[in-house]
């Protein structure tokens, strides 16, 4: 970086990721719950990976609220808000791997199909259409050395290369419950409040865009000292 | 003026975009890939490859665009080809086969295809791969709507498309159940090409001087080619049903491409349609009339797309760029970017889109946040500098070369 760096620098940089990708379909889709739970027991681990962790990278409009594509299709397609809310829930950071989340999520459906009397259907042009996604994680060139270049950097990076840092961080190490961030942080500089209230973000519930103005106001805080 | 280059673009999507672009290619400096079409004028696909390839060559890769040559009676193949993967039931015979298979054939001796990737766009040269030595990936990249196809047509191009190392379609709903890897690239607009790049008011005006056209009264205005799935009749019933009430003109502007006999049929029909209307133009003009389209696209107080069938529906993504919002049939790509109350309306029938255009019309406020929504839509999703990151990543994923 040519700026100059102010606050405490760092043994080693933090190097910022381009994160790359491009979804994968299959060929296929379902038009009905039946067919959902039916594609659901077999489609390859990857698929539910990409629909439980990635829903993130998509651009939606209004508010954030259904986190996984099951639970955004239940709603907007299916439009059986019951059964959206059911799969929203659904937290896949806490499940233990992909077949656990495989066998959740056909046990909630099915008990949804229990309760109705018909098997919902969905308009043809809104059938859940089954895919993965091949993603590349290319070293960047941003490299920080101290916190103010990297609260500067978070702004700047592509949403995608937030999404790899923060979500995908936690995936790269099971049963750490942290970003890349707080991980640099904590190892250069040692235990700090930004620390702890970066991983105390309920991430799950934000557009990329607005987990980025929450994590620059959380450096904002701590670099002027104002943080609770 | 002299193209674009990619710096150009910083200012539209910021420079991090650009540096990243940098960075992919640099991985795959000096990548020779040859890319196929059909037709150099005229059509969405020829419109992309003339933005595509020099700004690939100034990434360092060495993109080549190659055109195959046909005679009338192989394009009248493969636009039944083209319609039969839309759903049309007319039959492809056994002499339009002969015809699109010989005149790959041919075309196979002649193209240069030697190179480290070679990207074959649509069905009109899929089947060189049968013919051409196949040494590195082929890419077949699909832009049509082919997700309820007529299945004879499909069986037919399958047989040539499972040749492939890898197709590419526009959106989920198209791709097939095919054993090689399928991924999903949506198409884009180039932000500064004549047809999408800012125009001053009085510049939009002299130029609609010229066709009788002014912005005195609303104009609703759908461009796109004389196509029967772009149901241009449609919206002129709708208009006429939205008239009654809320005073408006339209005007249907459309070119025609090389690669399609039908579309004088279909502008005939048209004419015949909107007879004797002074409030509706129906305009023909030629396949390079960029500014004229980007001049009335700016004017348009509401931009329709009332498409039946859609691949993707870039002169969605145009009219969305403008800043104007979008009344588009519930079909293809258009669902991706028209969103109901967030950048214009899906509609199914023409009186749906003459119920919508009468909302906005009376709404300009509403309008106006429609198309401002839809403009950051489009920057962050189609435009060009978007779509050269995913041809980047996907040669790098199919060249071996994406580790870290």
């Amino acid at each position: 970086m040519s700026a100059r760096p102010r606050g405490p620098r760092a043994r080693e940089p933090f190097r910022f990721v381009d994160y790359e990708g491009l979804v994968m379909p299959t060929g296929r889709s379902a038009i009905n719950l039946r067919e959902l739970v039916e594609q659901l027991r077999t489609v390859p681990a990857p698929v539910l990976h990409h629909h439980l962790f990635r829903t993130a990278l998509r651009h939606r409009f209004g508010v954030w609220d259904y986190p996984n594509d099951f639970a955004l299709w239940a709603a907007h397609s299916l439009e059986d808000l019951a059964l959206a809310e059911k799969l929203a829930a659904l937290d896949p950071y806490a499940l233990v791997d992909l077949e656990e989340a495989r066998a959740t999520i056909i046990d909630l459906v099915e008990e949804h199909l229990d309760e109705l009397p018909l098997v919902p259907w969905v308009r043809r042009g809104f059938e859940f259409h089954f895919a993965s996604g091949l993603y590349l994680a290319l070293p960047g060139e941003r490299e920080v050395w101290t916190i103010r270049q990297m609260r500067r950097a978070i702004r700047d990076v592509p949403l995608s290369s937030l999404f790899f840092h923060f979500h995908e961080a936690r995936l790269r190490a099971p049963g750490d419950d942290s970003d890349d961030f707080s991980r640099w942080i904590e190892g250069q500089f040692g235990p700090n409040s930004l620390i702890d209230r970066l991983r105390a973000l309920d991430f799950y519930f934000f557009s990329l865009a607005d987990l980025r103005r929450r994590i620059v106001v959380l450096f904002d805080e701590f670099l002027a000292g104002a943080e609770p | 003026m002299t193209a674009p280059r990619l710096d150009d673009y910083a200012a539209i999507v910021g420079s991090e975009r650009i540096a990243v672009l940098r960075r992919l290619a640099h991985r795959i400096e000096g990548l020779r890939v040859a890319i196929v079409n059909s037709t150099r004028v005229g059509g969405g696909v020829a419109e992309m490859l003339a933005r595509h390839v020099p700004l690939l060559s100034e990434l360092g890769i060495s993109a080549r665009w190659e055109v195959l040559e046909g005679t009338p009676e192989f394009f009248e193949a493969t636009k039944t080809i083209h319609n039969a993967l839309q759903g049309s039931t007319r039959e492809l015979t056994a002499r339009m086969r002969e015809a699109y298979v010989e005149t790959n054939r041919r075309n196979a001796e002649r193209l240069d295809l030697d190179a480290d990737v070679v990207v074959v766009h649509d069905p009109q040269p899929a089947a060189l791969v049968d013919f051409a030595p196949k040494t590195c990936p082929w890419i077949w990249r699909c832009h049509i709507d082919a997700s309820r196809p007529q299945r004879a047509a499909w069986r037919f191009l399958a047989q040539h498309v499972e040749r492939y190392d890898a197709s590419v379609f526009s959106m989920a709903s198209f791709a097939k159940n095919l054993a090689h890897p399928q991924y999903l690239i949506a198409p884009s607009i180039d932000p500064l090409a004549p047809k999408n790049r800012d125009m001053s008011d009085e510049e939009a005006d002299r130029i609609l001087a010229r066709f009788g056209l002014d912005r005195s009264r609303p104009l609703v205005v759908q461009v796109s080619r004389f196509d029967r799935f772009k149901d241009p009749v449609g919206v002129i019933r709708a208009f006429r049903m939205a008239r009654r009430r809320d005073d408006c003109r339209l005007a249907l502007v459309g070119g025609t491409a090389d690669d399609d006999p039908e579309g004088a049929q279909i502008l005939r029909e048209v004419h015949d349609a909107a007879e004797g209307d002074p409030d509706i133009s129906v305009l023909g003009i030629p396949p390079d009339s960029d500014l004229e389209i980007n001049a009335f696209q700016r004017a348009a107080t509401v931009i329709v797309q009332k498409s039946t069938k859609e691949g993707f529906g870039l002169t969605v993504t145009e009219g969305l760029w403008k800043g104007r919002p979008v009344i588009g049939g519930a079909v293809g790509g258009i669902t991706t970017q028209v969103f109901n109350h967030q950048t214009g309306f899906l509609v199914h029938s023409p009186e749906g889109l003459a119920y919508r255009l009468r909302f906005l019309l009376n709404r300009p406020a509403l309008a106006e946040e429609m198309g401002a929504r839809g403009r950051e839509l489009v920057r962050h999703h189609f435009l060009l500098t978007r779509h050269l990151r995913d041809w980047l990543t996907l040669f790098l994923a199919v060249t071996g070369r994406g580790a870290p």
